[in-house]
């Protein structure tokens, strides 16, 4: 198992009253997994994502992703672990206006121990994946939507993480991009075995996906793919 | 691995506001060294006196002069060993507005005292033969060479004065052109024969100041109460300070213009500082998404700290660097007339530019920390929310 989450809780206060967000929640994901998951606005699935990838802790359970615990670990090691181990893809693409497609993608691999040359390498690679060598000196406003979500998950594999979290990646696209992006991530998944776990609100991007996983009041209401 | 690309894509980016935060602070760094150098140059007048030497003026006010008959009875007291007086001439050269001092003296006291090299004087620096000539003509003066430089005098030339002080169609010879040795000499200072002066203004036997040039040794303290003891009781009271103190008073007759100077240097530098502090938060404040992301690919704090430090410091920096060089080039290598006529030696110290690139520096790394402080304080997952 790749993803094993166990009991995990997690309260946000807001005006002195406390909002259990996930209570107790237990999730598995297997390598090379692609697990959907759906739920109505504000039932969680941001906030079980954010887990998942280390950019925030639960005030109780367990997360272990490759027998690695992740709870309880220093800020600073929890940033590191994320840069080796997590890939994410943000509704919004979050790509930084100033720097262009390949340097947008090259960002995560400073971090890295590889050269410039390699580096290069690297990028050009994660760019042919995403179909999008020819724009790799675009700045993300001289590209589409889906375009630029297409960078950012190049920049999300070009470290070659463990697993890809996407919060809702095709919730802002058109019909025609968001199917483009499904395939690109169907894609991923079959030629570098990347478990994704994908937070969606479309029927259709669920369907992609090997398994769907409703959350409802900060539990796990259905755990079967739910396939009509 | 710092994404210094980073910095230079922001540079690049918003090169208009870096270009004109940086212009803001080497304008007040610019102001900041003219200022300062109004205050040095004032304090390097008093710093530069001699330490052997008391001026004794008239108590009532410097522009009340002495009788020179009392010079015999200055000589007598115990250890002075020489006396060399000086009178305002005032006048006019040509036009109100070429300012510079004219000096009536005795050439031979002024040379004992001021520029006798042999003996040790080089306040004022000359040839021997110029100061001969200066000696033998009674018509004779000598310029300081930057006048000598502005008006294009030479030695043989004559230099017409109109008197005011002393009325009157003036015409002296130049015999000499000195070097200025120290900082209690400037290089734009007229001196000519006060005999001369008095026998063609009626014989007033009138100075305006003695400078005594005491023994090493001398108790000054003691030598300027006994002289001043001496005249209490006279129509001519007289007032001896050390060299040092008569130069300060020159600096009070400015008012107290160095605080003013320091306090208006002091707000346009703080004014800049929040142009350049208020610039770079905002842009700050635009880079929470950007620090977001940093942070979520795993950039650690202090990278992503440092990029806005190197960003304030290289704005602020530049700014400061082109506020010193400008004034540097206008200052020192060009020279400004209209500032040059009231001081004669104003040039930009090195500890003036060496502070002044300094405070920008400062400036910069506060305005690098502050931003970077508050984008790192949002928490990640708002800094993704966008809220
Ligand atoms: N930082 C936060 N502070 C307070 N409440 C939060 C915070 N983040 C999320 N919440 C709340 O937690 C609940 C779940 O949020 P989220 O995980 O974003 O839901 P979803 O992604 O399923 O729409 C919501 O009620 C939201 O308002
Ligand atoms: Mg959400």
């Amino acid at each position: 198992m790749l993803i094993r989450a166990r009991e995990v809780v997690k309260s946000y206060t807001r005006g002195g009253e406390s909002l259990r967000v996930l209570d107790r929640l237990d999730l598995d994901v297997a390598e090379g997994e692609w697990v959907a998951l759906m739920g109505p606005s504000g039932s969680g699935k941001t906030t079980l994502l954010n887990l998942l990838g280390g950019l925030d802790v639960p005030d109780a359970g367990s997360i272990r992703v490759a027998d690695d615990e992740i709870v309880g670990r220093s800020a600073a090691d929890l940033a590191a672990w994320r840069s080796r181990h997590v890939g994410f893809v943000f509704q919004l693409y979050n790509l930084l206006p100033v720097l262009t497609a390949a340097q947008n993608v090259e960002l995560p691999l400073l971090l890295t121990p590889l050269s410039r040359r390699e580096r290069r390498a690297h990028v050009a690679a994660a760019l042919d994946v995403v179909g999008l060598a020819d724009r790799d000196d675009h700045l993300p406003t001289q590209l589409s939507g889906g375009q630029q979500q297409r960078v950012a998950i190049a920049r999300a594999i070009v470290t070659d993480p463990s697993f890809l979290l996407a919060d809702e990646p095709t919730g802002d696209l058109d019909a025609r991009s968001a199917q483009e992006i499904l395939a690109l991530l169907g894609a991923l998944r079959a030629q570098f075995g990347k478990a994704i776990v994908m937070v969606t609100h479309d029927p259709h991007a669920a369907e992609c996906a090997d398994r769907l996983v409703h959350l409802e009041k900060g539990a796990i209401a259905t755990r079967e793919a739910l396939v009509e | 691995m710092t994404p210094w690309r980073l910095f230079f894509a922001h540079l690049r980016n918003a090169w208009l506001r870096v270009l004109l935060t940086s212009a803001g602070v080497a304008l007040a760094v610019f102001l900041l060294t003219m200022l300062r150098t109004v205050i040095t140059t004032l304090d390097g007048a008093v710093q530069a006196a001699g330490a052997n030497r008391v001026v004794v003026s008239s108590a009532v006010s410097l522009f009340v002069f002495l009788p020179r008959k009392i010079e015999p009875e200055l000589r007598s007291f115990p250890g002075v060993r020489e006396v060399c007086d000086w009178t305002w001439f005032g006048g006019v050269y040509i036009d109100e507005k070429n300012m510079f001092a004219r000096f009536a003296t005795q050439p031979r006291e002024l040379r004992a005292v001021f520029g006798d090299r042999a003996a040790g004087r080089q306040d004022i620096l000359m040839p021997t033969e110029q100061w001969d000539a200066f000696e033998a003509d009674r018509a004779g003066c000598i310029v300081g060479e930057d006048i000598a430089l502005k008006y294009g005098w030479k030695p043989g030339d004559v230099i017409d004065l109109i008197g005011n002080l002393f009325p009157g169609d003036w015409h002296f010879n130049v015999r000499g052109i000195y070097r200025p040795g120290s900082g209690q000499m400037d290089g734009s200072t007229m001196f000519f024969h006060w005999d001369y002066l008095d026998e063609n203004s009626g014989r007033r036997g009138s100075v305006s100041t003695f400078t005594l040039e005491l023994d090493p040794g001398t108790d000054i303290a003691e030598l300027s109460r006994a002289v001043d003891a001496r005249f209490e009781s006279s129509d001519h009271r007289t007032r001896t300070l050390t060299e040092a103190a008569f130069n300060q008073m020159f600096v009070s007759m400015w008012g107290n213009l160095p605080l003013l100077l320091s306090m208006i240097g002091g707000a346009v530098l703080f004014a800049a500082f929040m142009i350049a502090l208020n610039t770079l938060l905002l842009h700050g404040q635009e880079r929470r998404l950007e620090v977001g992301v940093l942070r979520a690919l795993g950039f650690p704090g202090h990278t992503i700290a440092a990029l806005f430090l190197a960003e304030g410091v290289v704005v602020c920096g530049a700014g400061g660097f082109a506020g010193v060089l400008g004034s540097h080039l206008l200052f020192n290598v060009a020279g400004v007339p209209e500032l040059d006529r009231f001081f004669p030696t104003f040039a930009v110290l090195p500890e003036t530019q060496v502070l002044a690139l300094g405070i920008s520096l400062g400036i910069g790394v506060v305005s690098g920390v502050l931003p970077a402080w508050v984008a790192l304080r949002t928490p990640v997952l708002d800094a993704l929310a966008r809220r």
